[in-house]
């Protein structure tokens, strides 16, 4: 039987020692690949500690791709080999489910939250602010001279480097 | 005072005074083997302190209910004692069956106010329990079988003006509380502590489970079927009153008989994998 054990009088956090001790037996096998895992109540009972904590070291492991929670099955044991188109999927789906939840949640409408996920994936995607770079002649000095004579506007969007 | 009354109330309370006797005796070697035998555990100077006071406290509810059911089942002997010429109809519908009423809510009272604590604080397995590692899905499909029947009947008989209203509303209200009972008792049986996480203890734990969860399955077989022969009956009284009364009858002793092999006889192993490290 797996066991998870914490001490209380660790100067690690509760739901650390419990997320390193899942994530150990997750990454040696001994936990297995759509194992189910205790529910959050149940395993705060099982350990005398507050639903809270176990649902922190849960959300820990859930983001480092190692657990995933499945509909009906409650929360498994994600497959780290697994086809990475397929894991891609699924967790597209379950990311998906949750951002529709959230958006029903505060009212929003499904024009109104596929428009903020539009916007913001495209932020995300377009990364750093990139100018187009001109090249001048002369040395650095020279450049950032060139740059400053250019109108403010211009000069906010060009980068001027130079060719030597 | 009549006669008949005396002796029929004096009989009801004599057997409530039985069940209550019974159910108050502590458990003797012999009923500790046979649980054992029923459940698996290993029964040793550590263990068996435990299961005793266990079984003890279970059957020391379940009788206190069982005895009450009786004692409201026989209410309307007792007021006869005092008012002889009142018709002995007087009581509400179901109030013959207040027994099996009271027994199943001792059983359900004996498992949901049942604290368990650890033996060892901060550990824990890392196995999800659910319901049906302690107990069979067919009897609980069986009760939700019997309370679909059970609210079938009663809203025919509501919307057909069928039957006696009060007592198709209570029957019901029995399957309901049947169904209430059985949920909220499974829930409880699965959410409460793990004892400990060492095998010894954890059989223990699973056999603890197991117990509570055929008994809570048991009483609220024996309460719906009671519930679906009572609406059953209202339904065919007028229309085919011999083929109503045999249904009727077969449920509630379907019911009844469920409840003796849940209680008493049925073997369960936990059925959990536990895997091993």
């Amino acid at each position: 039987m797996i066991t998870v054990a914490i001490e209380a009088a660790s100067a690690v956090p509760v739901f650390e020692q419990l997320r390193s001790q899942i994530e150990v037996a997750i990454r040696t096998g001994a936990l297995e690949a759509g194992q189910s895992l205790p529910t959050i109540r149940q395993l705060a009972a099982d350990l005398a500690i507050a639903p809270n904590t176990v649902g922190r070291a849960y959300k820990e492991l859930e983001r480092s791709g190692l657990i995933r929670t499945a509909r009906r099955r409650g929360t498994i044991v994600a497959d780290l080999h697994a086809d990475p188109i397929l894991e891609r999927r699924a967790r597209l789906a379950d990311a998906a489910e949750r951002y529709a939840a959230e958006a029903s949640r505060i009212g929003a409408s499904l024009d109104e939250a596929i428009e903020a996920l539009r916007t913001r994936a495209t932020s995300t995607r377009a990364g750093p602010v990139s100018r187009p770079v001109g090249l001048s002649g002369g040395n650095k000095a020279a450049s950032s001279e060139l740059l400053r004579s250019l109108p403010p506007a211009l000069s906010a969007q060009v980068a001027i480097s130079p060719l030597l | 005072m009549s006669g008949e009354f005396l002796w029929q109330a004096g009989l009801v309370s004599l057997v409530a005074l039985a069940v209550l006797w019974r159910g108050f005796r502590r458990p003797v070697e012999e009923d500790l083997r046979r649980w054992a035998t029923r459940f698996g555990p290993v029964l040793d100077a550590d263990t068996r302190p435990l299961i005793t006071w266990f079984l003890h406290r279970g059957r020391r509810l379940r009788a206190a209910g069982a005895a009450a059911g009786l004692v409201v089942t026989g209410a309307p002997l007792y007021v006869n004692l005092i008012d002889p010429a009142r018709s002995p109809d007087f009581a509400g519908p179901l109030s013959g069956m207040a027994w099996i009423i009271g027994a199943a809510l001792g059983a359900a009272v004996a498992e949901i106010s049942f604290v368990q604590r650890s033996l060892r604080a901060g550990t824990a397995a890392l196995q999800r329990r659910r319901w049906d590692h302690y107990v069979s899905r067919r009897p609980v499909l069986y009760v939700g079988s019997v309370i679909s029947l059970a609210l079938a009947g009663a809203m025919l008989g509501l919307l057909a003006e069928v039957g006696q209203r009060t007592e198709v509303l209570a029957a019901a209200g029995a399957a309901l509380a049947a169904g209430a009972l059985l949920v909220i008792g499974l829930w409880h049986i699965v959410r409460r502590p793990r004892l400990a996480v060492e095998e010894r203890w954890r059989v223990v734990d699973d056999a603890l489970r197991a117990d509570g969860a055929n008994r809570v399955v048991g009483a609220s077989a024996a309460m719906a079927s009671a519930a679906a022969s009572e609406a059953v009956w209202q339904i065919l009284r007028e229309v085919a009153p011999a083929a109503g009364l045999l249904i009727s009858f077969m449920l509630f002793t379907v019911g009844l008989g469920l409840w003796w092999a849940l209680s008493r006889d049925v073997v369960w192993r936990t059925k959990v994998e536990y895997a091993v490290t």
